[in-house]
């Protein structure tokens, strides 16, 4: 970062603490009660959430998925509890910057009395450190992966989506206590943190539960040929091959690897949802079987409601992003209602006491504000998407 | 597996990426050969091959009438490319040129982002031919496809540059394109002709690369475009069999680098390479110097 751009990025922050604290003041002046702290606006039957995201541009399928997932949760839970909560919803367009924009915004002309997101983990992670002065607003992200989004010092940023390490360690252990594998090769993309981080952290987990890692292969981003890569790790014989990147590679990758004759077994990550979108007859083939982690699976009984009711509001199919968005949601209002307060620092506590039942099963919360929660096996059969069984 | 075998293999990947990028490599070669200018929207004509090949065989047309239809509309494409952004510059220097190229590779990518969106889509591989078996070793169709159909193409095309009249004109067009004229050559028409044959070229490298490679994205091309254009410097650009040599080299150097040395250090080696021919050899493997007359 050049020096001028970092100056810069000082003094938006220093500008955005400074309106923070105001914020602080004004709404714990506006409260009736005696305890400091943040307040939201409003009563138990009538507050407002606030949620965000990039809701255009490159990245709005994730941040229109989180917010309008939300909308929706809010709008059940009135309908069911006679209440008139609402979700204020602002673009970030993926900008750490605009988010900061938004999370002021959100705390001194809305008072909103919790956030839901953000979507990225960037955006997420800025507005998170905003929050660590006397606001501690509670803030829950359905889809922040990077580990250093809970990363602070107060005990008011949750996730209800699985870290990327966490994930990787998951999917070790699923192929050593599962499927009984011995040895293992991966094929990850070298310039990527998400794929480099999964490799390291499932390398860790195998090896420490006694399997063998026989080969870890790199390719980069633009590759779509991993034939040298495949026919390397073709020479040695091995019961799984771990493919932690995104769809479109993860589907060559398959392709080829059952080209080169790797008949192994496939395990991926969240990263392979959606590879099925993408897959010809032939992909589809090489796909059969490969079983990845995910947040949900579409066959799943608990979350046909909702995909029926978000196509019908929407007009599109939800995905992970949304549907991580909608329990995390829920979960927040419930833990208000517990809570009994609007105080910012109450609601926390209602949180990280909470042990959740939604759509896609418990969810309670770590002393870092990761998720403990059941994993979800997806396979492919007959070019589906089935909960592993 | 024995090492033996495994060389074996990494050398027929490297065979398989080498054709490719000889399909590609030859619509550049023709192009800069006649015309002595490096298109580098070339690589995303290979793009809307395989995006117009995809729409027909969504269509249910059969694959022989979606390659036909992907070829005629590419070359159609090239013409018309090269009449509204290039012949307009024929005069101008030669940088200007290459920048309005890497104007249309933009348009091109961003064009088709716009209309079927940047999300990949999947390609159904029409090759359906069974897998070659030499020993222990198998080559799957689409391999020893892409490498007959590149071999192939070369033969035909330095038949038809060196033995046919229009190819005649194309040379001595290539040569001076003033003497030409007086010649009686019809110079717009000969140069559109190269435009025609190079996007019909990457035509079917688009729809070959598809078949390897599915799924498909508007900047699909980018890449392999870049790396055919070393390729093509490499066996000497304007030289139909140098571009052949120069692709299936580089092909195998990338190979072998990614099996025996190192994925991540891939594109430096092919670089340095690309820097040390131009330095040591600047008309590349089979290309002739030319002395220009003043």
């Amino acid at each position: 970062m050049s020096m001028k751009k970092l100056l810069k990025g000082v003094m938006v922050l220093a500008v955005c603490l400074s309106m923070a604290a105001c914020a602080s003041g004004s709404s714990s002046q506006q409260s009736s009660g005696s305890e400091a702290g943040y307040f939201g606006a409003g009563d138990l039957s009538s507050y407002k959430l606030g949620s965000f995201g990039p809701t255009t541009g490159d990245y709005k399928v994730y941040g229109l998925a989180v917010t309008n997932a939300a909308i929706l949760a809010v709008e059940d839970w009135n309908k069911e509890h006679g209440t008139n909560i609402s979700v204020v919803v602002e673009d970030t367009q993926g900008d750490s910057a605009e988010a900061m924009n938004v999370y002021n915004k959100f705390i001194t002309n809305d008072q909103v009395a919790a956030i839901i997101g953000g979507t990225l983990s960037g955006e997420s992670t800025t507005v998170a450190q905003a929050t660590q002065d006397s606001v501690r607003i509670p803030m829950v992200s359905p889809s922040a992966t990077a580990a250093a989004f809970t990363d602070t010092t107060e005990y008011n940023v949750f996730r209800a989506c699985y870290t990327d390490p966490q994930q990787a360690t998951l999917v070790a252990d699923f192929a050593v206590d599962t499927l009984g594998a011995k040895t293992a090769a991966i094929i990850y993309n070298g310039d990527d943190d998400y794929s480099v981080g999964l490799e390291a952290a499932f390398k860790a987990e195998f090896e420490a539960k006694g399997g063998k890692v026989v080969a870890s292969e790199v390719f980069a981003t633009e590759d779509t040929d991993y034939t040298s890569q495949l026919t390397k790790i073709a020479g040695n014989p091995i019961d799984v091959l771990f493919v932690p990147n995104y769809y479109e590679a993860d589907t060559r990758i398959a392709s080829q690897a059952r080209s080169v004759g790797i008949t192994a077994q496939l395990l991926g990550c969240d990263g392979w949802d959606g590879v099925l979108s993408v897959a010809n007859d032939a992909d589809k083939a090489a796909l059969e079987g490969a079983v990845f982690i995910n947040q949900y699976s579409p066959d799943m009984e608990s979350v046909q409601g909702i995909m029926e009711e978000y196509k019908a509001k929407f007009g599109e199919e939800i995905n992970s992003f949304g549907i991580n968005s909608y329990d995390a949601t829920t979960m927040v209002l419930e833990a208000i209602e517990k809570a009994g307060s609007l105080n910012s620092d109450d609601i926390v506590k209602a949180i990280a006491s909470t042990n959740y039942t939604g759509i896609l099963g418990n969810l309670s919360f770590d002393d870092n504000g990761d998720p403990i929660k059941t994993p979800v096996y997806v396979t492919i059969q007959n070019g589906a998407y089935v909960t592993y069984k | 597996m024995s090492g033996a075998n495994l060389f074996f293999l990494q050398l027929i990947n490297g065979l398989n990426i080498g054709s490719i990028y000889a399909l590609i490599a030859l619509g550049y070669t023709m192009v800069y050969g006649i015309a002595k200018l490096i298109n580098f929207a070339h690589g995303d004509i290979i793009m809307v091959g395989a995006y117009i090949s995809l729409l027909c065989l969504n269509a249910g047309l059969p694959w022989y009438l979606a390659c036909i239809l992907s070829i005629l509309v590419c070359s159609l494409f090239g013409i018309v490319m090269e009449k509204l952004a290039y012949k307009p510059l024929r005069k101008a220097s030669r940088i200007s040129l290459l920048i309005t190229a890497i104007g249309v590779s933009y348009l091109l990518e961003n064009s088709f982002q716009l209309i079927f969106s940047a999300n990949p889509k999947p390609y159904p591989g029409f090759i359906d031919l069974p897998t070659l078996k030499i020993g222990a070793v198998s080559i799957s169709a689409n391999y020893y496809v892409t490498f007959i159909v590149s071999v192939a193409l070369m033969i035909i095309l330095n038949l038809f540059v060196q033995k046919t009249n229009m190819g005649k004109a194309m040379r001595a067009v290539s040569e001076d394109e003033g003497a030409a004229r007086l010649m009686g050559i019809n110079v717009d028409n000969t140069i559109s002709l190269t435009f025609a044959i190079g996007s019909a070229l990457a035509a079917i490298a688009g729809i070959l690369y598809s078949n390897c490679y599915s799924p498909i994205n508007p900047t699909m091309g980018s890449l392999p475009g870049i790396k055919a254009f070393i390729a093509a410097v490499l066996g000497g650009i304007g030289s139909i069999p140098g571009a052949v040599l120069g692709a299936f080299i580089l092909g195998m150097i990338e190979t072998m680098v990614k099996a025996y040395i190192s994925s991540q250090l891939l594109d430096s080696i092919v670089f340095a390479i690309l820097i040390l021919m131009l330095a040591l050899k600047p008309a590349g493997i089979l290309g002739k110097s030319v002395k220009e007359k003043v």
